[in-house]
């Protein structure tokens, strides 16, 4: 069972989500797939067993037997290679490591060098869960890649949290792909309804079912609400705004970790999550 | 000596372009026989990849000396490859000013990246 | 003509940099406003544009398969790298990147390359200046292509207006639609909170600043969440050389007037006021 924790908008609590579930339930795996900004490992403190370099492959033409036909320039779809009379030369940081050049070429003269794009990290977090979190590159344009490697590695694990990255790009799509149940975390202010309605619509073109936490309940008003009921989305939990809350994730604390009432509260919603997720698989 | 300019429009007298890979014009002038040549920059609407596109018309066009607003640091790389050698325009408004500004020597050579391709350091 | 860009970013998301954009807006004259946050566009609720044109997006090329002449031979889905060719030849939209390898190695012609419609570019007008912004169909990729493009169209407006400045409401993340933001931009202004990951962020868009030539500033919002990591972020900023130019308190009013779909700086120009906002648009512009 792989669980996506998804929001649209940033900062609605996505993170606050998948943690404090996660540090409820040891058994699970919690993996982070916001490799741009990826902050999981603030709150759970892992500690790291193994680390791995994540490489993409990028064109270097052997000038021996290059004879600058211009077929490769031609074909590549980024103009990620410039071609000359003499000189043919691939652009590395535009290439998308498609592989196209090496099959046009009739002279066999491109070959592959790898460079590094990130880092991923796998070892126990400091609530016992098993954890895995990838780290791409500043100055990288896509953490596709490395999203899909952190997957692969815990790919039979029997339960999943995947923190996801915010918004609908294609890192996002990388992170909830094969997800069994989305977790949409909201706010309810007007931006978090419009980020709500993207996620929404994304995971429904992907057929993945989903239900609704609203976070910082009590700020702000009732449109995500009338939207869920419009949407027939169902609200699995509320988590009503906590400056307790607030002050503990700026410390880089668990919510679970401040009070019984927290504890308790996120124990309902993982009850609920139970519930929903019976009930989809159910019919 | 073919020189290549960025310009937002097709004469000589057109104000010059503040960016390379998607300047709307490319000028050619040729030093020799002061023939002078515009092409529509095809890079200028690229998904991606415009500096290098930008180049390619270059090299295509046989240019020898580029006068630009300013290169990122992989299309001045491959500029370097391709042992074209890339000036600033600088507070020269139109081709014609900035071929005589060249002529005289006035010029900078860009040497140092600009701030136009961060894709990576 | 020399036209200005302004870009607020964030690095960590919903720390306010909507918000903030939304906020200046009233503040500065002969603007364009660029909302480039194409997988969260969110500025057009405070502003209330009228949209005066829209056009479709067309992202890169993508594979069509024709399945009446696929002979199901595999060369495509071996030589995929993106994976996105199931074994039944079904193409997965989301994961193509349009590099045209299957079409190149299909022995059938059965796979063609072709255009997709992957968004919507709005031409707008609102009460302080025209403003672009886009929607992109979520999940699909090539949203660096409709950020430089949303520019791009901005920067005409300005010029045809005689226009001097774009405020542009840039992306969340570190990525190619945040490179896409910034890329030869005059100023940079990060929205960032008193919290660990704040910190943790921003340390990871000054990475991404560092390579850029223009000004950096940093804005810390809801400061009074934590002092201490306030101080830490000013910490931060200064061994980066960037000075935090305004610090916005947090105030259910502000949540208030973004519920109210209002212009924080408009509906709370006390608090604004007294957070030192009218120095801080002069220390910018």
């Amino acid at each position: 069972m792989k669980i996506a924790v998804l929001s649209g908008k940033g900062g609605t609590g996505k993170t606050t989500v998948s943690n404090n579930l996660a540090a409820l339930m040891t058994e699970a795996t919690i993996i982070d797939c916001d490799v741009e900004e990826p902050n999981s490992f603030i709150f759970l403190k892992p500690t790291v067993e193994k680390e791995e370099d994540i490489c993409v492959e990028y064109p270097v033409v052997d000038d021996l037997r290059c004879k600058h036909c211009k077929k490769c320039a031609a074909f590549c779809h980024y103009n990620a290679i410039i071609a000359g009379t003499l000189l043919t030369l691939p652009m590395k940081e535009i290439c998308h490591d498609c592989g196209g050049c090496a099959i046009v070429c009739p002279e066999s003269a491109i070959e592959y060098q790898t460079r590094t794009i990130g880092r991923i990290f796998s070892g126990r977090a400091v609530t016992g869960n098993k954890m895995v979190y990838g780290v791409l590159n500043p100055g990288e344009l896509s953490g596709v890649r490395i999203i899909n490697q952190v997957k692969k590695i815990v790919q039979n694990d029997p339960i999943v949290i995947v923190d996801s990255p915010p918004g609908t790009s294609c890192s996002t799509v990388a992170a909830v792909e094969g997800c069994d149940f989305a977790i949409i975390v909201t706010e309810p202010t007007p931006f978090g309804v419009s980020d709500m309605k993207m996620v929404v619509e994304m995971l429904r073109s992907m057929s993945i079912p989903m239900a609704v936490v609203i976070n910082k309940a009590g700020l702000g008003d009732d449109e995500v609400y009338k939207y869920c009921h419009d949407e027939k989305l169902e609200i699995i939990g509320e988590i009503s705004f906590d400056k307790t809350i607030a002050e503990a994730y700026a410390k880089g604390e668990l919510a679970v970790d401040v009070s019984e009432e927290k504890r308790i509260s996120f124990t309902q919603l993982w009850g609920a999550i139970h519930g929903i997720i019976e009930v989809t698989y159910d019919h | 000596m073919k020189l290549a300019l960025c310009s937002t429009g097709q004469e000589f007298t057109s104000t010059l372009d503040e960016r390379f890979g998607r300047t709307n014009y490319f000028i050619f002038y040729n030093t020799e026989s002061s023939e002078m040549d515009v092409v529509e920059n095809s890079a200028r609407e690229a998904a991606g990849g415009a500096g290098g596109l930008a180049v390619q018309q270059l090299v295509d066009n046989g240019v020898e000396i580029l006068i630009a607003p300013e290169v990122g640091p992989q299309a001045l790389d491959a500029l370097n490859r391709f042992n074209i050698p890339a000036f600033k325009q600088g507070i020269f408004k139109t081709a014609e000013r900035a071929i005589a500004a060249w002529g005289n020597g006035e010029l900078i050579e860009i040497e140092k990246p600009g701030n136009k391709g961060l894709h990576k350091a | 003509m020399t036209i200005k860009e302004i870009v607020i970013i964030s690095g960590k998301g919903g720390t306010g940099k909507t918000t903030l954009t939304a906020s200046l807006v009233p503040y500065l004259e002969n603007i364009v406003i660029a909302d480039c946050d194409v997988d969260a566009p969110d500025l057009h609720i405070l502003l209330d544009p009228e949209i005066r044109s829209r056009e479709n997006f067309v992202g890169l090329k993508k594979a069509v398969v024709d399945l009446s002449a696929c002979t199901h031979c595999m060369a495509c889905v071996d030589s995929c790298k993106f994976d996105a060719i199931s074994d039944s030849i079904i193409i997965n939209g989301m994961k193509c990147e349009g590099c045209g390898v299957c079409e190149y190695v299909c022995p059938s012609e059965a796979i063609a390359m072709k255009d997709t419609v992957v968004g919507t570019v709005f031409h707008a007008d609102t009460t302080y200046g025209p403003m672009v912004h886009a929607r992109l169909i979520p999940g699909e990729e090539t949203s660096g292509k409709l950020v430089s493009l949303v520019r791009n169209e901005a920067k005409k407006e300005a010029e045809i207006k005689g226009l001097g400045t774009i405020l542009i409401d840039g992306s969340p993340g570190i990525g190619c639609n945040v490179i896409s933001s910034i890329t030869g931009a005059e100023k940079v202004i990060i929205v960032t909170e008193p919290t660990m990951s704040g910190l943790h962020d921003l340390s990871r868009v000054f990475d991404i600043t560092d390579r850029f030539s223009g000004k950096v500033f940093v804005v810390i919002n809801k400061f009074n969440l934590s002092r201490e990591m306030s101080i830490k972020i000013e910490q931060e900023s200064k061994k980066r050389g960037s000075e935090v130019l305004l610090k916005i308190p947090f105030d259910k009013r502000m949540v208030k007037a973004i519920t109210d779909k209002k212009i924080p700086s408009l509906a709370e120009k006390e608090l604004f006021s007294e957070a030192g906002f009218e120095e801080f648009v002069k220390r910018i512009t």
